[in-house]
């Protein structure tokens, strides 16, 4: 790409990731939550490869790392479901907690911790979603790439 | 509600080009202007979390489809099965409107908070999970299996694009299948 969408790229990308994780640890507050957070975290990564382009081998490394995301965010939130057979022993709810217990303490209204696991299940999620959309996007341009290798042969 | 029935045949004419047209790229770039109609709708009927959501999924959605689109032509079309699928979607159109008629006159009207679990969950959102947004407490507690489902959704979605966009393994255009023989 130009000079000038590098350079714009350069300084505006950390803001953009910024507010896709400000979107999702105040999720629970007002607007926001993992879907939105997530998706913008994946537009900051996806205008990274953009502007700045990427070789063939750090396509096929950065996919990697962006399906380990995505398989962490949705086993870390898995996990999360589970833990609330764990409220039996934390917080007593009936006699047995159960799948998708919010086991932790409520906490003060309007503290980035409070609503007990909620936090956590938009951080599982802002994973999960903008490995998994970062991964599609990478895909389709190593499969161009790919295809225009094939066509060239 | 003018403004909304404008946009609704914006939407509406938007549909139609993308489905019409026979470029692919004014397809998805129309698509994008559908999407984005109904993000100004959300917002007008008040709903600026979905318009949010709305807006950057329609964003993403539009460059990984440009991206896509961007190197290939038009695919083929199915010729000679024309009538049998046409009549086949007639009969099912009819079936669902047939459907919709019965369903829409047990509604309660538009805007108007009659479902009592609705109530329940925004009256004690707060007091019962702690969280100050009530989109939040109904998507990650109250209907947290909904989330859950939507993450293994995108979980099985990722794995059959990655196994569609592969070079090697495929197989080649003059290669037959195995079972014909």
């Amino acid at each position: 790409m130009r000079l000038i969408v590098k350079t714009v790229t350069r300084v505006t990308i950390g803001l953009v990731f910024m507010f896709g994780l400000f979107l999702t640890f105040q999720g629970h507050l007002n607007l926001g939550g993992g879907i939105a957070g997530g998706v913008i975290v994946a537009l900051a990564l996806i205008l990274d490869v953009l502007a700045f382009g990427r070789a063939q081998r750090e396509l096929i490394e950065s996919r990697q790392k962006a399906l380990a995301s995505m398989v962490t965010g949705a086993v870390f939130f898995l996990l999360l479901a589970c833990s609330g057979y764990a409220g039996y022993g934390l917080k007593m709810c009936g006699n047995y907690g159960f799948f998708l217990y919010n086991f932790l303490p409520k906490g003060a209204e309007g503290k980035i911790l409070s609503a007990g696991l909620i936090p956590f299940y938009n951080l599982a999620i802002t994973l999960a979603l903008s490995g998994a959309l970062f991964s599609v996007f990478l895909s389709l341009t190593y499969f161009v790439v790919q295809v225009k290798e094939e066509v060239e042969e | 509600m003018a403004e909304l029935y404008l946009l609704l045949v914006f939407i509406i004419i938007a549909a139609l080009v993308a489905i019409e047209n026979h470029n692919l790229l004014s397809s998805v770039i129309s698509l994008g202007a559908a999407g984005l109609g109904l993000c100004v709708i959300f917002l007008l009927l008040g709903a600026p979390e979905l318009a949010l959501t709305q807006l950057v999924v329609e964003v993403l959605a539009l460059i990984i489809l440009v991206r896509a689109t961007v190197t290939k032509t038009a695919p083929e079309t199915y010729k000679g099965r024309e009538l049998v699928s046409y009549s086949i979607t007639g009969i099912f159109i009819i079936i669902f409107m047939a459907f919709a008629a019965y369903a829409f006159r047990c509604l309660p009207g538009f805007g108007f908070p009659a479902e009592k679990v609705a109530k329940y969950f925004l009256e004690n959102g707060l007091s019962q999970t702690g969280a100050q947004s009530v989109v939040s407490a109904i998507a990650l507690d109250f209907r947290a299996i909904d989330s859950l489902a939507a993450v293994a959704v995108i979980f099985a979605a990722v794995i059959g694009t990655l196994s569609i966009l592969r070079i090697r393994g495929r197989k080649g255009i003059n290669e037959r299948d195995e079972i014909d023989s």
